[in-house]
Parts: structure tokens; sequence; C-alpha cells
């Protein structure tokens, strides 16, 4: 027996010799087999491998939609973590590609290779906090603040409690910018209503955190919670069945999650970020610097915009019966936002007059 | 040197290579699966992982850079499994020594000529103290060093990602990161683009120093002693406890340099999943590299080399995902790991060659 399994294992490292041997002699004819250059080539680097049901997926969606609408041909480079960003960009820089995306690489390092190789093309479709950037690198970042505000709208009109809540990822301006939004929505339709906050410290991929942050919430009095905080929300939306209450989702359509207890989601869509600049460069259009885009853009909304009536076939019928009201509200909200006659506070600029009042609340 | 001594050597490297081979074949056959070329994978595996194209663009110096954390925490591991402390505790060692350096790297404000060995020395302070621990704990109370040390790990691991998120963030950035520490306090690079630079010279460093230390001088021998034969060495009066626990203290000081080292030369800050499992690369590498110094070292860039080419350089040339790259690598281990069958058909083959040539000679004489 086990004799036989060293004749087996010999024979492994004889055939493994040949093989490697002529492996060897090969590259010289096969390494160039890029396809014809005369095709746009582009390839993004994820922070972590796909599947984390969120902004990496919806990235690598984004790179999917390109590759079938328009004359290009993209990869996606999976890395595990920030010991392989920089080698996997260096790599792909090597590659020759036409454009090179980067999802949430450290901003530091990402700008010194741009600086460093100033005639590659860079883009980031997630935000870079920097005061400038090079020529060659376009980074995007998404405004949530005016969808968030369509979210309070539809929350605020539906609160029985008239306490609503809302599971934040961290107390910083890219993720307050969802709260004060979301807040000022809930407001602008129930002045009496109280709006919770519970911040998770910048975690985000723990569900339990979630769902026990959630529960406190629920137990002050909340019917409703507006998640915002990554892995960690998927546990406020298991709250929410877990309640019998309901949750509101984020990022992407989580409206099936928990079918019937999410309202809605509020969409941030990093597949048309990481979609846009691809576009960009294949137009001819390509400009480095930071590009903001939001709901105007369709780069951010709700998932009713997309058609989803989950809730509002699961959901309970004395909710259900109040969303054909409620959404010609949002739609009078949505046409006043964006024709500037109404200001959503930006937390990003927190000295305008909308977010002075509202956070004296 | 003597011929006893080459066998051995020639044994030592033999089978790693046989084992890293058969892996390659499982490699060839997984690959087929997926209907890709498989000679080419072959070449792309290695030129991705050993190349070097151009200047500014050479893959086999990111290979020795990413090869430097590897064979420090090896190292570490060398040094406690030679003095029998089963200590897997590099990972958290590892993750404080950074957090360390990177503290004092944006902190404290000093000439270039002390403040980049200043953090050094912080790193391996804090990392010996991290592994002081789990060798008191064993020698003191029994405690199980396996188990101290995983647990130790997980609390490093929570206690810096505290520290990256709350006192030591810099930024309201996605990922939560340092501040970028002094200019005076990095480690210099030898070529530009690439991070390959003093770090794998103190690295390098290290390998020696770890081996005169081990085979060349008198509490070495009182650590590989105490190692093999506790009782043995009680009998000889080497203190064993003490020895214990200066091999923690040795290995702790190792795994923490590796961590200084990886934030002053590569990240030049600390972040939110700074370590990917590297302190179990190492453990990974001590075992793989017969437990020696200079197979760790060996070991490490070869590991190091087939990381990238297996996980990058596949994706990137061949569209193969990375988790073939993965389980090609753990396919290798695997058959390293199983080194043993090597060994005895290695042992086998020499002595059905001995014995044709002694009945040949008999044959001829006869």
């Amino acid at each position: 027996m086990k004799k036989n399994l060293l004749y087996v294992l010999s024979i492994l490292v004889i055939a493994s010799v040949v093989l490697t041997a002529c492996g060897g002699a090969a590259p010289a004819t096969q390494a160039p087999a890029t396809e014809a250059a005369a095709q746009f080539t582009c390839a993004l680097i994820t922070p972590n491998p796909l599947g984390d049901r969120s902004f990496i997926d919806a990235s690598a969606r984004g790179i999917a939609r390109a590759n079938e609408e328009l004359p290009v041909k993209c990869d996606i480079i999976e890395t595990n973590g920030v010991a392989e960003h920089e080698t996997a960009l260096r790599g792909a820089i090597a590659q020759d590609y036409d454009l090179i995306l980067g999802l949430a690489m450290d901003a530091e390092m990402f700008v010194g290779l741009a600086e460093e190789f100033p005639d590659q093309k860079f883009a980031s479709p997630s935000e870079i906090f920097l005061e400038t950037l090079p020529e060659n690198l376009v980074a995007y970042q998404i405004d949530v603040h005016e969808s968030s505000f369509l979210v309070g709208v539809i929350v605020g009109s539906l609160t029985k409690t008239k306490t609503v809540g809302a599971v934040v990822g961290g107390d910083a301006p890219a993720l307050n910018q969802f709260y004060y939004g979301y807040k000022q929505g809930v407001l602008e339709v129930c002045p009496d209503c109280q709006v919770l906050v519970s911040y998770l410290g910048f975690d985000f991929s723990n569900p339990t955190l979630g769902l026990e942050t959630a529960l406190g919430l629920y137990d002050q009095g909340a019917d409703i919670i507006y998640q915002v905080a990554g892995r960690s929300g998927e546990g406020v939306l298991e709250a929410a069945a877990q309640r019998d209450l309901y949750a509101i989702g984020v990022d992407s359509n989580q409206d099936d999650i928990q079918p019937g207890h999410v309202i809605v989601s509020s969409l941030k869509k990093v597949e048309a970020t990481t979609f846009d600049p691809i576009k960009m460069v294949v137009d001819g259009a390509f400009a480095g610097g930071f590009q903001r885009r939001g709901m105007k853009e369709g780069f951010a909304g709700l998932s009713w915009d997309e058609g989803s009536t989950t809730f509002e076939t699961q959901g309970p019928a004395d909710m259900t019966a109040k969303i054909p009201e409620i959404k010609t509200l949002v739609e009078e909200y949505r046409a006043k936002i964006l024709s500037g006659e109404y200001k959503v506070c930006d937390a990003f600029v927190p000295e305008t007059p909308e977010c002075v009042e509202l956070l004296a609340k | 040197m003597n011929n006893q001594r080459w066998k051995k050597l020639l044994d030592a490297i033999l089978v790693p290579v046989l084992a890293v081979l058969s892996g390659l074949v499982v490699m060839g056959i997984l690959i087929l699966t997926l209907n890709k070329p498989v000679l080419e994978s072959y070449a792309i595996l290695f030129s991705n992982g050993f190349g070097c194209k151009e200047y500014g663009n050479c893959i086999f110096l990111t290979t020795l850079e990413r090869a430097t954390p590897l064979i420090l925490t090896g190292l570490s591991a060398v040094v406690a499994f030679r003095s029998g402390m089963f200590s897997i505790g590099q990972e958290g060692q590892y993750l404080l020594g950074a957090a360390a350096a990177a503290w004092l790297g944006y902190a404290i404000h000093l000439p270039p000529i002390l403040h980049a060995p200043v953090l050094l020395i912080a790193g391996m302070l804090v990392g010996a103290a991290y592994g002081w621990f789990p060798g008191v704990l064993r020698v003191k109370l029994g405690v199980n060093e396996l188990l101290s040390t995983i647990m130790l790990n997980s609390i490093a691991a929570l206690i810096v990602e505290y520290l990256v998120q709350f006192p030591m963030r810099a930024d309201t950035s996605a990922v939560a990161h340092s501040p970028v520490i002094d200019e005076s306090a990095q480690l210099m690079s030898f070529f530009p683009g690439s991070k390959w630079g003093v770090g794998f010279v103190l690295a390098v460093i290290a390998v020696i120093v770890v081996y005169i230390y081990l085979w060349r001088t008198k509490s070495g021998y009182e650590q590989r002693m105490a190692g093999q034969s506790r009782r043995f060495a009680l009998f000889g009066g080497i203190l064993s406890d003490r020895a214990a626990i200066r091999a923690m203290l040795i290995s702790g000081a190792l795994a923490g340099l590796a961590g200084a080292i990886e934030v002053m030369g590569v990240h030049r800050r600390i972040m939110t999943g700074f370590s990917v499992g590297l302190g179990f690369d190492g453990l990974t590498t001590a075992i793989l590299g017969q437990v020696h110094p200079f197979g760790v070292f060996i070991v490490a860039i070869l590991f190091s080399g087939l990381k990238l080419g297996a996980q990058i350089g596949l994706q990137l040339n061949l569209n193969i995902p990375r988790e073939l790259g993965g389980t090609i690598i753990g396919f290798i281990i695997l058959f390293v790991a199983a080194g043993k069958l090597y060994e005895e058909n290695i042992v086998r083959a020499r002595e059905w060659a001995t014995r044709r040539r002694s009945s040949r000679l008999k044959r001829e004489s006869g």
C-alpha cells in the first residue's frame, strides 16, 4: 500500500520535472499572448476578494457592464489585504492596461503610483480624501445626502411610534452624510419625531454588533431603523425581522434580504463610479481630479426607483396602503431638490444654514 | 566538509524541491481543468514570481520585499521551536511591534540617525514583551504555549484594530489608518519603484545572527538542548526554564522587528487589515525550511515568489482566479509537510544504488 503511494509520488515528481522543463522553454513564444492591442483594456484591483455582497461586488458589476456595453476588455484582479495592493497595481501597470481602477486603495500609495507613472491613467471608484490629485488620476465620490433625505421622508411618513433610528458605521463626514440627510427628511414630514442614532465605531464587519445595537434602538421605541454600516448592517435587518419591525437597506438593493421588513434601500452605486471612468476613457474625455456624483446623475437613489416592489407586496397592509401617497410626496421633494429649490444638509459642509439648523435640533 | 554532512545538506534541499515540484504537477492538472494553457501558466508563475523584466519593474525585488517579514517571522518560529516552545504567537508579536513602530514614527521627532533605530528597537521590545507572557505562563503555571499564543494573537489583533480605529486614526477615510511616519523614520529602499531595501538587509543579518547564536554560542546550545531533551539539559546543568523564557523573548523580538520593518519600509503607517496571516506564513516558512535559519531564508523567498506568481501573476495574465493560486500554494505546503515520504524514497533510492554498486563490484571482482 505504502509502496504504491511512493510509486505514484515518484511518477508525479518525474512528470513535474518534465513539465517544468518544457515550461521553461515556452515563454519566449507564448508570453505576449495579449489580444489585439487595438482594443481598450482596463483592470480593476479589488481591496479584498470578491463576494462581499457589498461594494466590491457592486464594483465588479460595473466592470461586467463595461465589458458588455463598451468596446473594452476589462479584467478584475482580486487581492487579499493591503500587503498585496501595491504589488497588484504595479503588476497591472506592467501589463500596459489603458486604465487601472483601484478600489479603496491607500490614498497616498495610489497617488504616489500615479505620480510615478504619469502616462498611465488611473481611477478610483471610491472616495479619496486628499486636497489635490495628479492629472492622471480621477477619484469619484458619491453624495448620498439627497437620497438619504428621501429615505427620511418615507420613514417619517410611515413611523407609528414617532421614534425612528439610525445605525451608522462611524462618526465621520462620509457616513454622517447619510445620517444628516435622513434626519432632515424625517423631521421635514414629521416635525415632532425623534431620531435616535448609534455609531458602531467603524466596525463594518460585525453583524452581531449591528443586531445588538438595533435591538437597543427598538427597545427605546424606534420602529424603523436606517442602517449605514456595511456588513454590520445585515444584523440590523435581522433585528427588524426578529422584532417584526422595519429597517432601511443601504448601498445595494437589500429589500429582499428580509422581505417585508426592509421598506426601501438607499443605493450608492459603486457600479456606476466603476463604469463611468471607463466610459470617459473610451470617449476620449478622461480628466484627472475629483468627480462628485449624486442623485442628480443617478449615482445615488432608492431601490424603489429601480422597480423594487418587495415591501409593497409583502409588507403589512396598513403600511403598504400609504405607499402610493408617499411615492408622490417623494417625487415632489425629489423635484424640489433637483431644481435646487430645496437644500439638504451635506455633512461635508456642516457650516451651511441647512446643516446649522438641522444640527441645532 | 565531510561526506556525511554534504549528504545531509543535499537531503535538506532535495525534500522541499521535490515537494514543490509535486505541487506544480497538481497545479498543472488544476489548470488543465480550467482549459487554460498549462505550459504558459508555469512560465507566468515563475516570471511573475522571480522574473525581472526591466529597471523599475522588477518583480523579483517585490518578492524579496515580501519575503522580508516572512524571513523574520520564520526565524522567530525557528528560535521558539528549537528551544522546545511550540509558539505560534508570531502574528500577535508582529502586529504589536508594527503598532509600536507606527506610533513612535509620528509621535516623536528625532534626527534620522536616531529615529529609525529607536523604532526598530521599540518594535523588538514590544514583540519581546508580548513573547514573554506565554513563556512565563508556560514555565510558572504550565500553561500550554500553543493555546496561550493563539489567544494572545486574537487579543493583539483586536488591540491593534482598536488603536488604528481610535487613538491612532489619522483622518476620516473609509479605511482607518494612522498618520504617515516621519521621513526620518522610514527605511530606505534600494531602487525606485520597489520597497526592497534596508529591511531586507536587516533580515539577512538576523538570519546569520540567529544561526551563530543557536549553533555557535553557549546559550544557543542551551536553547537547543532544552528543546531537544529537557531532562538531559537539566542533568547537564542547563536551566531549561530560563532557556524557554529566553527563547520566547528572542522569538518575540524577531517577530516584532518584522512588524516594525513592514511599517517603516513598506506601508509607512499601520491600517486596518495590516496583517493577513503574515505571522502564520512565517510559521509555515519555518516548518518548510526544516526549522533552520538558512532553510527559512530560502523558503521565504520561494514562498513569497510563488504567492505573487500564483495569486497575482496568474490572475493578471491568464485570468486564473486567485483562489486557484491559493490552492496551489496549499498543495505545495501539503507535499512538503509530507516530506517523510520523500525522505524514505530518497533513502531507498540511495540504498538501491549502493546495493547495485556493491553487487557490481562483487561481480567484477568475482
